[in-house]
């Protein structure tokens, strides 16, 4: 009779260097996957139910605060409207010329001896006034005292028109000049 | 036989990549599904709390400015205020300032002119000071005095005794010795408030110290009401049944 073996242990067939890798990394990148997905999903979690109660409080105390706020309108418009109105004021202000000291600088010069018949300007500090001399001598006074206001910087582009010598000898005379803005306000 | 053999083989072989490609893929759908709207909701919480924290901010610096507001002495001035400044054209507080600064400065006031000789119609003449957002209408004023007097009188135009004046232009011709004709292009102001005072978080523009002086000018200045000069006039009796 002769012997029959059976060979019952299957031989192992030896993975590739591959598969022996990947049988490594896909687990463990698996692994961190699920790790880091429980992490996020659990956080976002907490941070919603914790900022949810934040957002709770935070909505009550304005709604609280609206109320009182509601309580005041009353004081709000009045002391909106005054502001409103005041800052009106406070720009116009800004801008307003009230000419006085041009007015007066131009009205001292009939102590010259000079006599200033009419007078005008404007917001831009075009001004010009008509006046008559008795002589050439308080005529001298006024353009040197023109020149020395020029030289102040209180006017500017000074001239001198239509200037008539009558048959008595008076001068009449139109001059005009630029204000400087200071003696405008 | 033999197939199904070598197919229990293969997954027996790859059952450890095969088994973590399938968690990966899940992770991925979970991601999808409930991670990402997650991140989302908690994204519009952040901002919205960000927005509410502002809110909050602005609603408190109302609440403190409100609350130290002395609303007696504003709902007090708040009438003399529109006596400067009115709503309207009010020509009648006009003629009322000047007859107050004749009265009181010393001079004549020759004639007054509300439309500077145009005829137009009621826009035309009314026109915006772009600036500051008020309203205008031009007057021409004609006036005799003496140089103090005449220098007096331009200046309370703008001193908030009566209606707020702005001279645009003047020009004056000697009349005597010491009398001067003064015509001078002003410009009245009103003022028309707006209807609404805006959203309840809107933020109060704190009244600077400038205007608080001028408010505090304009509180100053004692003026007869409507019911007192009614007083000082007859008009008749007062009680239509007595």
């Amino acid at each position: 009779m002769t012997k029959k073996s059976v060979n019952l242990i299957i031989r192992k067939e030896t993975d590739s260097i591959l598969l022996q890798r990947l049988n490594i990394f896909f687990p463990v990148f698996a692994s961190i996957f699920l790790i880091g997905f429980a992490l996020f999903f659990f956080g976002s979690i907490i941070y919603i139910n914790n900022n949810i109660t934040k957002y709770n409080i935070l909505k009550k105390e304005i709604e609280n605060l609206e109320k009182k706020i509601s309580g005041q309108k009353g004081t709000e418009g009045i002391y909106k409207l005054t502001s409103s109105r005041l800052s009106v004021f406070e720009q116009i202000e800004n801008v307003n010329l009230s000419f006085t000291p041009l007015i007066s600088e131009i009205y001292s010069l009939n102590d010259l001896g000079v006599k200033i018949k009419s007078a005008s300007a404007d917001n831009k500090g075009n001004t010009s006034f008509a006046l008559s001399a008795t002589s050439s001598a308080s005529l001298d006074q006024l353009v040197n005292t023109l020149i020395d206001k020029e030289r102040e910087k209180l006017f500017s582009k000074i001239e001198a028109h239509g200037i008539i010598r009558d048959k008595n000898g008076n001068y009449a005379l139109t001059i005009t000049f630029t204000t400087s803005p200071t003696l405008l306000k | 036989m033999k197939l199904n053999l070598e197919i229990l083989s293969k997954l027996r072989k790859y059952e450890i990549i095969v088994a973590s490609g399938l968690v990966i893929v899940v992770v991925i759908i979970l991601i999808f599904t409930a991670l990402l709207p997650n991140f989302n909701r908690a994204q519009k919480i952040y901002r919205e709390q960000q927005n509410l924290t502002l809110k909050l901010d602005n609603l408190r610096k109302k609440d403190r400015t409100l609350s130290s507001i002395d609303y007696q002495y504003y709902k007090e001035n708040f009438p003399k205020i529109g006596y400067v400044l009115p709503e309207s054209k009010d020509y009648v507080s006009l003629f009322t300032t000047f007859d107050n600064l004749e009265k009181d400065g010393g001079v004549s006031v020759v004639k007054t002119d509300f439309q500077m000789g145009i005829v137009s119609t009621d826009s035309a003449r009314t026109q915006k000071n772009t600036s500051s957002g008020a309203y205008f209408i031009p007057v021409s004023i004609d006036l005799i005095g003496n140089i103090t007097s005449l220098s007096k009188f331009i200046k309370a135009l703008s001193d908030y005794s009566g209606r707020f004046l702005t001279v645009e232009n003047f020009s004056f011709v000697n009349k005597d010795f010491d009398t001067l004709l003064l015509t001078l292009n002003t410009r009245a102001y009103f003022y028309i408030l707006p209807t609404t005072i805006g959203s309840i978080d809107s933020p109060i523009t704190k009244i600077s110290q400038n205007q608080e002086k001028i408010l505090e000018k304009i509180g100053k200045i004692e003026r007869a009401t409507q019911e007192d000069t009614l007083n000082e006039k007859e008009i008749g009796k007062k009680d239509l049944f007595q």
